[in-house]
């Protein structure tokens, strides 16, 4: 038998528990993000380097142009803004790979943060082998 | 009853029921961390099993490369794996083998290799539950090239056309001067073996004398000596620092002084076999002028690029003077157009479960 007192009383103690799981969680959604961001560089930098060591000089099309036309861009979760740089493959049409040396792309990239004091950034790298 | 007077009597409740929401909490709080744990490190254990995934078809291709030019594998493999900061005892020493490979790296003997990669790697938020560690596996089979690209040979664009419309012979000499066929349609043309040199062309201008010159890695001479044409004429034979192609309409210089023999001996140590398809150019036909400002070389321009299947190492495979091969398709004037199986012949990632052989 409930009562008088009783009543209410689950829905109060909901109430203060409630928001502290809610914070518990919200926290974890920017390292998520990270996380899934990592992810992302890691792989657009394999496809990246992997691109340059297969790069075919035709004097039209430099190393850089050929990479940046046959990876597809990563899509970052709460992402601001990246860059990636692959090195050596210039935007020159004239240059020609090394075979056997290796080549280097680095992603770096900035995200905003929902919870946590941001904005956070971060930087995968591959390196891979010219053909 | 106001609001303190209601709080008031929630908090002075019997004595039992005190301290049930701390209970609730304390409860709630252990279960929404194994959750959020959950949920963070399988972000973690997705991400980690990509890396290492990654790691490995790096390993497995530079293994792969470096076989194919000679070198040692494993110490490229782990060359490589060092560059991208993976720890010496992800990759070694090997466990398993075949398909049940779980580290290191293996060849399978039909020019595939086999790389695995795995750690344990630390757990954040699970290890309140108990579980400090979660297993991360990667692991790649590639392929190294035997041959592939575009060879240093060029073919007349009359010899292709009556090959397309079925005019004898079937089969004829592209590399290596035979006595018997005309490699160029002019008299100019005789000091044509159908080597061509890739690294140094003349761009196409108004001016016949070549005013704009254009050369790629590794040359740094110009012109380059006679040693250093031949070497990257093998080279580009054996598919080394060469990955250029040439455009329609440039010009490159033809390679001179060089044996028949030598030509066709650099082919065939670039692990090209009767049955291989061999991308070439087209010229048309014509053998030009030595240029004084072009290196002073006979030169011809391409039209286009044509397929062709290797059929015989003349007079025999020991003491080869020239290479005969048949027509398969062309004329083509772009990378894009030339089959897939014929050009993409690189150094790749193949499937893991691919049974039978290699699909070229």
């Amino acid at each position: 038998m409930v009562t008088r007192k009783e009543k209410g009383q689950g829905l109060t103690e909901f109430a203060l528990v409630v928001p502290i799981l809610l914070m518990f969680l919200l926290f974890a959604i920017d390292p998520s993000f990270k996380v899934v961001n990592i992810a992302l560089g890691k792989y657009y930098t394999f496809q990246a380097a992997r691109e340059a060591s297969i790069f075919l000089a035709d004097g039209t099309h430099s190393c850089d142009s050929w990479v940046r036309n046959h990876v597809s861009e990563p899509t970052l979760l709460m992402g601001t803004a990246w860059t990636l740089a692959i090195t050596p493959c210039p935007a020159d049409p004239s240059w020609s790979q090394v075979s056997g040396s290796t080549v280097t792309a680095t992603f770096d990239w900035t995200q905003n943060t929902v919870w946590w004091h941001g904005p956070w950034t971060g930087q995968m790298s591959t390196r891979d082998v010219f053909q | 009853m106001n609001a303190w007077l209601k709080t008031k009597a929630f908090l002075s409740r019997r004595e039992g029921e005190r301290g049930q929401v701390l209970v609730i909490l304390a409860f709630g709080l252990v279960f929404l961390a194994a959750l959020v744990g959950l949920m963070i490190d399988a972000a973690i254990y997705t991400t980690n099993n990509l890396i290492a995934h990654n790691n490995a078809s790096v390993g497995c291709i530079t293994a792969a490369e470096a076989y194919r030019r000679g070198g040692n594998p494993s110490t490229a493999f782990a060359n490589i794996m060092t560059a991208n900061g993976v720890t010496a005892s992800v990759y070694s020493p090997n466990e398993g083998s075949g398909l049940t490979l779980t580290r290191g790296l293996e060849n399978s003997g039909d020019m595939s290799w086999r790389a695995a990669l795995a750690w344990e790697e630390p757990t954040s938020f699970l290890s309140i539950v108990g579980i400090r560690t979660m297993p991360i596996r990667g692991r790649a089979r590639c392929v190294g090239r035997d041959s592939g690209g575009l060879a240093p040979i060029a073919v007349r664009e009359s010899a292709v056309q009556d090959s397309l419309t079925g005019i004898p012979p079937d089969e004829y000499t592209i590399l290596g001067r035979d006595p018997s066929w005309d490699l160029a349609d002019v008299e100019s043309g005789t000091n044509f073996r159908g080597a061509v040199f890739m690294h140094i062309w003349c761009v196409p201008s108004g001016d016949p004398n070549c005013p704009d010159i254009r050369v790629f890695y590794p040359l740094t001479e110009d012109p380059p000596s006679a040693q250093t044409q031949k070497k990257l004429v093998a080279d580009c034979f054996n598919g080394i620092n060469c990955s250029i192609w040439p455009p329609v309409s440039e010009r490159l210089p033809i390679v001179s002084g060089t044996s028949n023999n030598q030509l066709c001996k650099a082919f065939q140590n670039g692990g090209w076999q009767v049955g291989d398809k061999v991308a070439v150019i087209v010229f048309d036909g014509t053998v030009y002028s030595p240029d004084p400002t072009f290196g002073n070389w006979e030169n011809v321009a391409v039209i286009g690029y044509a397929v062709y299947e290797i059929r015989e190492f003349l007079p025999n495979d020991n003491t080869c003077n020239y290479v005969t091969a048949h027509l398969v398709g062309g004329i083509y004037h772009s990378l894009e157009e030339i089959p897939a199986d014929v050009i993409l012949l690189r150094s790749r990632e193949i499937s893991w479960d691919y049974g039978g052989s290699i699909p070229w």
